[in-house]
């Protein structure tokens, strides 16, 4: 016989199993399940970050906002010392030119 | 019956596309499928779909099974295919389409199983070359068993052409679309196939 014809014949087809399309059909319905599980993975992912971003902007103003104020703080108590200290100098040089011109 | 394992022919060829792109529709033999079937299994109907499986799922079981030898690989293979096209079914314009697609689908998805397993070589079992060579193949069942085992020994283009060309009855041009072959290739391939398998008959036992 031909070769060809011997391949033919050779491959015929064969059938599945007989439960092949129920079981197609379980992992039909289980991929279809993923799948719209993960149709709302990808929305809920984003609103996450979105959530998770401006909810870190605001305590990373919050915190600024908390550094400049104490920093003024300083700045202010700073100020006062050395202004406290330069009081004390200056008194300190009118008493001394006042007892000088007494002599 | 004996254990062989399966030499790594072409491991180191770039695996094939997944999921195939649109494709032009050809006159597919066999397009069992009604029209109003694809619609409704598109809508969502699930028995619709389940006729679309049962339409299909001989030729491409078979398909499976010739290339990768195995009736366990071949109905996981099958299995996924159809998976693959209930998400793809909007892409899908008609029953002829539809029979393309899945015949682009199991090729590919069974030369990239075969590739996976040419990069572990595993043994399988397939069926032994014992039987006498340079028999008269009248319609011979022995001789059609060493037909299947020494397709098996083919790599994998070639079986795959093979199994088009003699199982589904396929033309050339239409497996070099299903393959992304060029047509001259696919005619290579087919009768370097042939001139093998007649050297087997003829009792040449040479390598292909």
């Amino acid at each position: 016989m031909d070769i060809e014809e011997s391949l033919r014949r050779a491959l015929r087809v064969e059938e599945p199993p007989p439960d092949f399309t129920r079981r197609v059909m379980a992992k039909v319905a289980t991929a279809a399940q993923a799948r719209r599980r993960a149709r709302w993975h990808l929305p809920l992912a984003l609103a996450a970050s979105v959530v998770l971003a401006v909810v870190g902007l605001g305590i990373v103003r919050q915190q600024r906002e908390a550094q400049r104020l104490h920093s003024a703080q300083q700045l202010a108590i700073a100020l006062e010392i050395t202004s406290s200290q330069l009081n004390q100098v200056q008194q300190m040089l009118n008493r001394k030119q006042t007892s000088e011109n007494g002599i | 019956m004996s254990l062989q394992v399966i030499s790594p022919a072409l491991a180191d060829a770039p695996p094939h596309p997944l999921p195939p792109g649109p494709a032009l529709p050809m006159p597919l033999r066999g397009a069992e499928v009604a029209p109003v079937d694809l619609v409704a299994a598109r809508n969502g109907d699930d028995a619709a779909f389940a006729r679309l499986v049962r339409a299909n799922q001989t030729r491409v079981f078979s398909v499976a099974l010739r290339l990768t030898g195995s009736r366990e690989d071949a109905e996981e293979l099958a299995q996924d295919a159809f998976v693959q096209l209930h998400a793809a079914l909007a892409q899908v314009q008609n029953p002829q389409h539809l029979v393309h697609w899945l015949l682009r689908t199991i090729t590919h998805r069974g030369i990239d199983r075969l590739r996976a397993r040419e990069r572990a070589p595993r043994l399988v079992q397939i069926e032994s070359g014992n039987e006498p060579a340079g028999q008269d193949a009248g319609g011979d069942p022995l001789w059609e068993k060493r037909l299947r085992a020494l397709l098996l020994q083919l790599p994998d283009a070639p079986r795959a052409v093979v199994t088009l060309r003699f199982q589904e009855d396929l033309e050339p041009t239409e497996i070099a679309e299903v393959l992304d072959m060029p047509v001259n290739t696919v005619k290579s391939h087919l009768r370097r196939s042939l001139e093998w398998l007649r050297a087997q008959q003829a009792g040449d036992g040479h390598g292909y």
